[in-house]
């Protein structure tokens, strides 16, 4: 595949509230029990070729006692509910993430720390590789701009992973376009290729940088609109200027 | 890009006891895979690590198949009065990759997708090749045959979750192949270096007579059944 | 009245990481995504219908707004050597809403209403929708009564047995261990006052429970696992890490 898509972040105050509201809102199913130190996520699938949206939020409040600018973005931005906080592309391979660690200027998160408490890890005691860039203290989600991730097996995915039955559940058949905030140049900037609208079936709304939307089919269903403001509305970008 | 390998077939008289006792005796973890698009087939599926898995196949509604067109892997398996392994699978990446190796045998890609419905996950759906009109599965002689799963590998059977069963073990991939025949006759077939598959010859009728799957704590295991062409 | 073991509160800082350590210590599976309001729980059965609720507040923003000072926070918030978990809860079982009624007038409470239909997000819930109907006792209306400590156990009915959280599947991983039910647990306090609290001469004729004269409230389960030797799962009680009880207003768990 081309740069595509692979997941998309919804941070939220409470992510078991927040995925039962929105499997109620829209029929799609979820998964649960995926973790990563004080932050665990929900996983709703989204269809082929394999996305999914993950509802994230802290789940150790005791984490509060050692707050830091990461934190404490995750703190202001969910204060009014679930906001989309994350944009995640995908390549298939090392190589291509490489290329846009350079263009980034960054280097890669690479998969090789031995300590599991560094990775997600799963309820069944899997524990995900997953290589990212770009590298660095501040994330580019503050700025409403998206990363890029590598998953040496696929096999694991968490867009793969069977759901928890649900009442009125339909089954996804894939992302059918993304609402973001900004403007193509600007994302095509950020990532150095042309077109990223066309490419990853994103149309830009000219409001603050990051998802607004994502459109989702579903069988024997109309297509499913999953709309919550961007992480930027509730905090600006320009707070995180370099 | 070498192929590497995807799945092995074992052919069943009864699919339940069959992935029962598979996972009582090896420790390693099964699931169910849901019925193949005859809706007379099913299917149990195995993770074994490292993006391998087995499958296993019988009839499961006997009624609907007349004994004329029961699978060949169900007779042999009835015959047998155990399971066989029926069939090994390798996969490419692409279907550029799955093209050339049909027309390198003379065939094409097989005209429909293999599909399956699984009681419970994403629906599975599989190109294979070769497909030579007039000829038979290569499984069938003890050959191999090729998958291409396109953009479906975030689905992949593999990565699975299975049922929970006290004392599993966490597989690790499959180590060793024991194969019938030669090297030689393999590398011909194969058109890549029968070794890049871990694969080991018996010297025996064709076909695939044992597998060693690592585990974290029981070593290596091994499974050892009749190969499809074995004399029984 | 036939009273039993229900099952056992685990108060976690982090339920992910407490099922994790709790798994890799004994063996056992867990299921997870019950959840209400503020708190979720992984869910631990021990067999013969106990389990354990590894649970934990997973809101950070209604953490904040909660009245302080926060009993349960305060508790996990003291170090040791299982990053802070502490048992914070053994509750009992009864078999019918006449007895749960009969212990609730005797403690000089009420019991809990059966809501779960009308109200079904005051009650635990689980990703399939399934909203858990229980109710317990006693339900103090006012200050809770100085002759009984916090820790002492609340009273359960569980009307729908297949659907406890005991009876479900656990996750699948490598090395789960059969639990076969619980052996004894350990207790603070005096026999003396748990028998009173429970209405009975002696309550290890009741529940295979024994004293350590310690801080009132669970200390130790000890359960049974097949093919192997039985495990002692051993944890502080909430209240042997709260340095002056006295501050703590009683407060009820929230329900909206």
């Amino acid at each position: 595949m081309p740069l595509h898509i692979d997941h998309i972040s919804l941070a939220s105050p409470n992510i078991f509230r927040s995925a039962d509201a929105l499997c109620k809102e829209t029929g799609l199913g979820y998964w649960t029990g995926e973790w990563i130190r004080d932050t665990a996520v929900h996983i709703v699938p989204l269809g082929p070729p394999g996305n999914f949206i993950e509802i994230s939020g802290f789940i150790d409040v005791h984490t509060l006692k050692t707050m830091d600018e990461h934190k404490q973005w995750i703190m202001d931005i969910t204060a009014s509910g679930d906001h989309f906080n994350g944009l995640c592309l995908g390549v298939d391979s090392m190589e291509e993430l490489q290329q846009f660690a350079k263009h980034f200027n960054s280097t890669v998160n690479v998969p090789d720390n031995p300590d599991p408490a560094t990775h997600f890890q799963r309820a069944n005691g899997y524990i995900l590789p997953m290589a990212s860039t770009p590298s660095g203290k501040r994330s580019v989600w503050m700025k409403g701009l998206p990363n890029v991730y590598f998953y040496p097996d696929r096999t694991h995915h968490s867009s793969g992973q069977p759901v928890h039955p649900c009442e009125g559940m339909v089954r996804p058949t894939g992302i059918k376009w993304v609402e973001c905030g900004g403007t193509e140049e600007d994302l095509a900037k950020w990532l150095g290729i042309p077109n990223p609208g066309e490419l990853l079936k994103i149309k830009f709304n000219g409001k603050s940088p990051g998802v607004w939307a994502v459109c989702v089919g579903a069988e024997e269903h109309e297509d499913v609109v999953i709309r919550r403001p961007a992480a930027s509305e509730a905090v600006p970008v320009s707070k995180y200027a370099d | 890009m070498a192929a590497v390998l995807d799945h092995i077939h074992m052919g069943s008289a009864n699919v339940y006891t069959s992935a029962y006792n598979l996972t009582k005796t090896t420790g390693i973890g099964h699931y169910d895979g849901g019925f193949m698009s005859s809706v007379t087939i099913g299917h149990k599926a195995v993770p074994l690590g490292g993006r391998g898995y087995i499958e296993i196949e019988s009839i499961i509604d006997p009624f609907a198949v007349s004994p004329d067109k029961e699978p060949w892997f169900y007779k042999k398996a009835v015959k047998a009065g155990s399971e066989i392994w029926s069939g090994l699978c390798l996969r490419v990446d692409t279907m550029e990759e799955l093209d050339a190796i049909a027309k390198r045998h003379g065939g094409t890609i097989s005209p429909k997708a293999g599909r399956r419905t699984r009681p419970d996950g994403p629906g599975v759906k599989f190109w294979s090749a070769p497909s030579v009109p007039g000829q038979g599965s290569p499984w069938e002689v003890g050959k191999p045959n090729w998958y291409c799963w396109e953009d479906r590998m975030y689905c992949h059977p593999s990565g699975q979750p299975t049922i929970n069963t006290p004392g599993l073990v966490n597989p690790m991939g499959v180590e060793w192949l024991e194969m019938g025949g030669t090297e030689a006759e393999m590398a011909d077939w194969l058109g890549q270096d029968p070794k890049t598959l871990n694969m080991r010859f018996n010297g025996k009728s064709l076909g695939l007579y044992a597998i060693g799957v690592k585990t974290d704590t029981k070593g290596t295991v091994e499974i050892r059944r009749p190969s499809a062409t074995q004399d029984l | 009245m036939a009273i039993s073991i229900n099952h056992f509160s685990l108060g976690a800082r982090n339920i992910y990481e407490s099922a994790d350590r709790l798994n890799k210590e004994t063996g056992f599976g867990f299921w997870t995504g019950e959840w209400v309001q503020t708190t979720a729980c992984h869910m631990f059965p021990l067999g013969k219908d106990v389990f354990i609720e590894v649970e934990g507040t997973i809101d950070a923003h209604a953490y904040l707004a909660m009245p302080k000072p926060n009993y349960t926070y305060d508790a996990l918030d003291v170090d040791n050597e299982y990053n802070g978990d502490h048992w914070t809860g053994l509750m009992l079982g009864v078999e019918s809403l006449e007895e749960l009624e009969a212990v609730a007038k005797r403690l000089g409470g009420d019991v809990s209403p059966d809501d779960s239909k009308v109200n079904p997000y005051s009650h635990f819930r689980r990703p399939d929708g399934y909203t858990m109907g229980y109710q317990s006792a006693p339900r103090f209306t006012g200050p809770r009564p100085e002759k009984w400590p916090r820790g002492l156990p609340s009273f359960y009915y569980y009307p729908d047995v297949p659907g406890r959280s005991s009876n479900q599947p656990v996750i699948a991983r490598p090395h789960l261990v059969t639990a076969t039910g619980v052996k004894w647990i350990e207790f603070g306090g005096t026999e003396a006052l748990l028998s009173e609290w429970m209405g009975v001469p002696k309550a290890s004729d009741v529940i295979p429970v024994k004293f350590n004269g310690k801080e009132v409230g669970l200390w130790a389960v000890c359960v049974g696992r097949d093919g192997m030797d039985d495990v002692v799962i051993r944890r502080p009680t909430a209240a042997a890490s709260i340095k002056d009880p006295s501050i703590y207003k009683d407060v009820p768990r929230p329900r909206s």
